[in-house]
């Protein structure tokens, strides 16, 4: 289509049109994200709000790009050559080519949890790591503070699973306060401590969505405490090269804002049987906690009793907290 | 008529394309392309989720600044703009550090408001101050920086002090090198016939008129920025789906190299400075902390998605310096940061 002269505003016209159709698109994109959920597996749940303002936006945009194409001179805004269109024909096809490709992607390809193919791009983060070396400076403190207290934190352990049997309205606040003391000791912040004393108390820790990351803070800062426990978790099998026949990891992407920023996060666990399970396949496992030295550091390890095939949850990322202590309590 | 026609043409196309639209809206899966769904390689689904990822995060903070920028065209005029800025560097500097404390955005909303700001008269370097210190120097970014490094605090004061302080620097070589050809640096723009007094007469309609021009504004600046936002994320996501992190931290063996890789994965991952310091300590185990530190502050000033939409206001040779004496500063910096 070429056209001369008196065809410049023409030519506009086509621009403008083509780019009413590429806002309709947008709009209608984001329209069946938000419709269809689907946008759990692009944005974290804070960042949400945004999108669903920007859907509207999208909409009045529309709207205003039509006016722009059908009216007249009304069209022209403000700036004086500041906005060029395309001049020529192979430049606006890769332009308009590249508002297109994430329509086509959108509406065409499926939707694809991130797995473990990503997850070997990204590296794993297992319970060990940097917390290490504070943990080290730590301990000492603890101990010293404590002396004696030690033993007693191992008796306890030993009797862990017993304690929940007592009457809970009676004993709780003494324990609470006992249990506490020993998780404060260490000297990490209140907010983990609060987690930790939470999930020290319940009989089998479920270690569910709202809680998985900040749960394995919680066992990365305080792994004796927690050794012995019983745990049930949920998440996709993830491999490395590197791992015995007997080991996978129960891992999870967490997400801050995008899924652009996931990384992923994981309980390395053991269980005989470990070879049948499909990589990327999700899992429900219980199991118990156990310390043990990997690569001379102290890590727990979960040691599987049973494996349960599970869906892929709805909102399958997993985020921060961070204090935010109301979601343990619901 | 051949212009009747086509409109026409066009309006069919429209509602064609709406229609199937709408369709696949409701049907949930794509009836036509069925067919294609099912061969895609697991990697291109990847590469799909983290793009559209990238677009949804961070087309409402586009959104945001060409809103801002499109008020600022329709309702501020040039002399206000040239009237709050202070004339002294020495104010002016501190001013524009302030000013990312006073408007919480991140790089995508920067762009197009400094490219407005600085059309409407504000001097290039105050320009370059809050380009660079507005993304981190904002008490989002520092919350969220402070969540992700709870255990080493003192990283949200040296990246927010450094920012502040590479910034200024930056800004003050600006000022020095180009106080006499700022013009030089920006982008020539092909002036429209007849423009002399068009600017002003636009200005002089009633509400309604402003209201639809900031609007068309809006849609035209979309376009503008949004180009180069799909190229960044495009790239960007491509380079996450297929390039394993573990190969670049071999290359980072020395605290110097550690910097320049990291460096190097801010530019190129283009993160939302709210989000990119969760990125930086998950690689804690694998990078020493000035690392980190250097990717904490190089991201958010210099990223392949903003050196794209800077190119939309900046020559080619003048954002090709910024960038080496970005990368420099950063570099000298956070080598020097006492952890």
């Amino acid at each position: 289509m070429k056209r001369i002269g008196k065809a410049g505003q023409r030519n506009e016209k086509w621009h403008h049109y083509l780019r009413s159709l590429l806002l309709v698109g947008f709009t209608l994109l984001l329209a069946k994200l938000i419709w269809t959920e689907q946008i759990n597996l692009y944005l974290a749940p804070r960042m949400r709000v945004f999108a669903y303002v920007t859907l509207g936006v999208f909409a009045v945009l529309t709207f205003a790009g039509f006016r722009q194409a059908v009216g007249s001179k009304e069209g022209d805004c403000a700036c004086a050559g500041e906005h060029r269109l395309p001049s020529n024909g192979w430049k606006s096809a890769i332009v308009y080519g590249l508002f297109l490709l994430p329509l086509v992607m959108g509406f065409a390809m499926p939707e694809k949890i991130l797995g473990s193919e990503v997850a070997e791009k990204r590296g794993l983060n297992l319970l060990s790591g940097e917390s290490k070396v504070l943990q080290a400076a730590a301990q000492p403190a603890a101990d010293g503070e404590s002396g004696g207290a030690a033993s007693g934190a191992e008796a306890n352990l030993q009797a862990g699973p017993a304690e929940p049997e007592r009457s809970p309205s009676q004993a709780s606040s003494a324990a609470d306060a006992e249990v506490r003391e020993r998780f404060a000791a260490a000297g990490f912040g209140d907010v983990y401590t609060d987690i930790a004393v939470r999930l020290y108390q319940q009989p089998i820790i479920h270690l569910d969505e709202k809680l998985f990351l900040d749960g394995l803070t919680a066992f990365d800062l305080f792994p004796r405490e927690f050794a012995g426990h019983k745990l049930r978790t949920m998440g996709f099998v993830y491999r490395q090269p590197d791992f015995k026949q007997n080991q996978f990891v129960v891992a999870r992407f967490s997400v801050s804002c995008c899924t652009a920023d996931a990384s992923v996060y994981g309980l390395l666990a053991e269980a005989p049987d470990a070879g049948q399970l499909a990589t990327d396949s999700w899992v429900e496992v219980d199991g118990t906690l156990r310390l043990r030295s990997i690569n001379g550091f102290e890590m727990l390890v979960l040691e599987v009793d049973s494996v349960k095939p599970v869906e892929a949850p709805e909102d399958p990322y997993v985020y921060f907290n961070f204090g935010t202590l109301d979601s343990t309590k619901e | 008529m051949l212009a009747g026609l086509q409109r026409v043409f066009w309006e069919i196309v429209g509602s064609l394309l709406l229609g199937a639209a709408i369709y696949w809206l409701l049907a949930g899966q794509p009836f036509l392309l069925a067919g294609l769904a099912v061969d895609w390689p697991a990697q291109w689904l990847d590469v799909k989720t983290i793009f559209l990822s990238i677009l949804l995060e961070a087309i409402p903070f586009v959104l945001m600044g060409v809103f801002f920028s499109a008020l600022i065209q329709t309702f501020v005029k040039e002399e206000t703009v040239r009237k709050w800025t202070p004339k002294d560097p020495l104010l002016a500097i501190p001013f524009a550090t302030a000013l990312g404390f006073l408007f919480p955005v991140c790089e995508c909303a920067t762009v197009p408001v400094i490219r407005r700001l600085i059309h409407k008269g504000m001097p290039v370097y105050v320009g370059i101050v809050f380009l660079l210190a507005g993304p981190v120097v904002n008490p989002v970014v520092l919350t969220s920086t402070y969540v992700a490094f709870q255990r080493q605090p003192e990283m949200v004061i040296y990246r927010g002090a450094f920012a502040a302080v590479i910034a200024a620097v930056t800004g003050l070589l600006v000022w020095l090198f180009l106080c006499r050809r700022e013009q030089s640096v920006l982008r020539r723009h092909r002036p429209a016939p007849a423009s002399a007094g068009h600017d002003h007469a636009q200005h002089h309609h009633h509400a309604g008129d402003k209201l639809s021009a900031t609007l068309y504004h809006a849609v035209d600046e979309f376009f503008e920025m949004g180009k180069y936002l799909l190229f960044g994320a495009l790239v960007s996501a491509v380079v996450q789906v297929f390039v394993a992190r573990d190969a670049l931290a071999a290359i980072g063996q020395n605290p110097f190299s550690a910097n320049l890789v990291m460096m190097g994965l801010a530019y190129v991952f283009s993160l939302c400075s709210e989000a990119d310091a969760f990125i930086a300590a998950s690689f804690g185990s694998v990078f020493p902390a000035q690392a980190l530190l250097s990717f904490l502050l190089f991201g958010p000033m210099i990223d392949l998605k903003n050196t794209l939409l800077m190119l939309t206001v900046f020559r080619l040779r003048f954002v090709v310096g910024l960038t080496a004496v970005v990368g420099l500063l950063v570099m000298v910096f956070s080598l020097l940061a006492p952890f």
